[in-house]
């Protein structure tokens, strides 16, 4: 069984008069259960050069709905104004400009539906970081022709 | 214009054979509307808990956190959903788990629904200037 802990701090000195300072921790498990999740994507890093959608991760069948999944998104570009759009299927989530980065449960709904897609706003290359942390994909069938 | 700093870390020792150990800060130029952090007893209808409204283009950073206790104070194991507005199932929060991320470039707000009772969760959004 796997222990991974993920922890996020939101801070600012000038939001509010007061400092906003918060903090929270927690392990990852498999839903419903206290058994960690223990199968990941690693840490992948990809060069975009068009502005298409892409899965990042396919749901291609039979679905893990019910499942826990944990994803981490980052757009390294360092040019402001370019970002990547991040949807689940057709439903665009929002965007994520240069140094943004997303960490997110995701649910394996339903076939293609609920695919994770990614789209850069320019064709002139984008690097992004992502990795998934799960209790299990299907993977695509392989297709050689 | 103020200024919202993320730092997201991911750590462990045993989920590869290699140890996971990274960490990613942002920095984040914020402008209003804006939350402080906020907590609500969220019920089994995501239309009634609307926690960041329509975008209209906008870019929202939203924080979820399911604090592990219902409307009572009592512990609870049921899942908190974060949804878009028009139950867009994004996905599901345990008890103690948290998220952070973008919302944005299309009119959806963002709600939250139990799958049963009610949840406490916190959550706060901030605006991208």
């Amino acid at each position: 069984m796997a222990t991974t802990t993920a922890s996020l701090s939101l801070t600012s000195v000038d939001l509010f008069d007061d400092n906003l300072s918060i903090t929270t921790s927690n392990t990852l498990n498999k839903a419903g259960l206290t058994e960690g999740l223990d199968q990941t994507t690693g840490l992948n890093k990809t060069y975009l050069t068009a502005t298409t959608n892409v899965d990042i991760i396919t749901v291609p069948g039979a679905t893990k709905d019910g499942k826990q999944n944990f994803v981490y998104i980052c757009n390294s570009s360092e040019i402001a104004s370019e970002y990547i759009v991040v949807s689940i299927g057709d439903k665009v989530i929002g965007r994520l400009y240069a140094g943004d980065f997303m960490w997110t449960p995701w649910n394996q709904q339903a076939a293609h539906i609920s695919d994770l897609e990614i789209a850069p706003s320019v064709a002139t290359g984008m690097w992004v970081e992502y990795m998934i942390i799960n209790e299990g994909v299907v993977l695509a069938s392989s297709a050689d022709s | 214009m103020a200024t919202l700093t993320p730092t997201l870390t991911l750590t462990s020792s045993d989920a590869t054979a290699d140890d996971l150990s990274f960490s990613v800060t942002d920095t984040l130029s914020i402008t209003v509307p804006h939350t402080g952090l906020a907590k609500t007893s969220v019920s089994t209808t995501g239309a009634n808990n609307i926690i960041q409204p329509a975008t209209d283009g906008q870019t929202y950073y939203v924080y979820v956190k399911h604090t592990g206790v219902d409307a009572s104070s009592s512990s609870v194991t049921t899942t908190l959903n974060i949804e878009l507005t028009g139950d867009v199932v994004i996905g599901k929060l345990a008890a103690g788990e948290f998220m952070f991320m973008p919302v944005g470039g299309h009119s959806l707000g963002v709600q939250l629904q139990a799958s049963s009772g009610t949840i406490i969760a916190e959550y706060a959004y901030f605006t991208k200037a």
